[in-house]
């Protein structure tokens, strides 16, 4: 992860520090952080895919790594209102971690009407089963996982506990897919 | 929800595989947030302790506070410079610890 925001520095624009001001605002900034992280993108897949995971001795070069970098949602504008679903920016994002090998962790932590957060449910269940079912659709069979939440994963059975205990340094590799390794990068 | 987004998914692509949300360790019980451990309590009483149909994976958010991943739970739960100074009980404040992961795989 340090070796992709050494990257950033190094071919992306600068990133806002907050970066929740990606999904709540339309401004030219916003656009700017957009393009910036594809960038990165564009720079830190073919580095994974030929290294792994800097903390993670145990992946040999070429090893299989998944990557796990959408939240799929559709934003806000600056007035609160759902922005359409654009899902040109994940097209991209599919394609690009689909050519270099890796598998997708997808998180869904938004419905087409509204974001939603502790205290906070969706309004109608159903409109967030609808987007799922569609997002399946588009991407059938080019993600490895999808979740809807916000941070690491883990497998939770008694035949994962020791990659559990052996893979929370530094939290950078998740073993949610058998045979592969899952890193969390950030959006 | 949880059961209607798994067929949802799974309709559409029967080799997904579905993850629950990670919850957010938390000591705060109120209208807003619940322990994460009730709630996958909860989850699993709704289910009538059977996830099948409902999800492949559980997700768990393992994030932890201000120590290294390998720290004891409870060494952090008994030092206030290692859970935020929360007032919880002791056993509720396993949630700083990243290993509280472990906690929930019980």
């Amino acid at each position: 992860m340090r070796r992709l925001h050494r990257l950033q520095s190094k071919t992306a624009q600068p990133l806002p520090r907050n970066r929740n001001k990606a999904s709540t605002d339309s401004s030219p900034s916003s656009h700017r952080w957009e393009h910036g992280v594809a960038r990165l993108r564009d720079a830190g897949l073919p580095v994974v895919a030929r290294r792994g995971c800097r903390s993670r001795p145990a992946i040999a070069p070429g090893c299989p790594v998944s990557i796990g970098l959408s939240s799929i949602s559709p934003g806000r504008t600056s007035k609160g209102r759902a922005k359409p679903v654009r899902l040109e920016p994940h097209d991209r994002i599919v394609d690009q971690v689909g050519k270099y090998g890796f598998k997708l962790l997808v998180r869904v932590s938004q419905d087409p009407d509204k974001p939603f957060w502790a205290g906070n449910p969706p309004e109608n269940s159903q409109h967030f089963t609808d987007f799922l079912a569609a997002l399946a659709k588009r991407y059938k069979g080019r993600i490895g996982a999808t979740r809807s939440g916000t941070s690491p994963i883990w497998r939770a059975n008694g035949a994962t506990s020791s990659l559990i205990r052996r893979d929370t340094r530094r939290c950078c590799a998740v073993p949610t897919m058998p045979s592969r390794q899952t890193i969390l990068a950030r959006q | 929800m949880l059961r209607s987004a798994y067929n949802a998914i799974k309709t559409n692509d029967p080799s997904a595989t579905v993850v629950t949300a990670g919850m957010a360790p938390t000591t705060q019980d109120d209208a807003i947030a619940m322990p994460d451990l009730k709630f996958y309590q909860g989850m699993y009483d709704a289910m009538n302790k059977n996830s099948d149909g409902y999800f492949d994976m559980l997700g768990v958010h393992g994030a932890g506070y201000a120590v290294a991943p390998e720290t004891d739970p409870q060494v952090v739960a008994t030092d206030p410079k290692l859970n935020n100074n929360d007032p919880s009980s002791t056993e509720l404040k396993r949630v700083y610890a990243f290993r509280h992961i472990e906690d929930v795989r019980m």
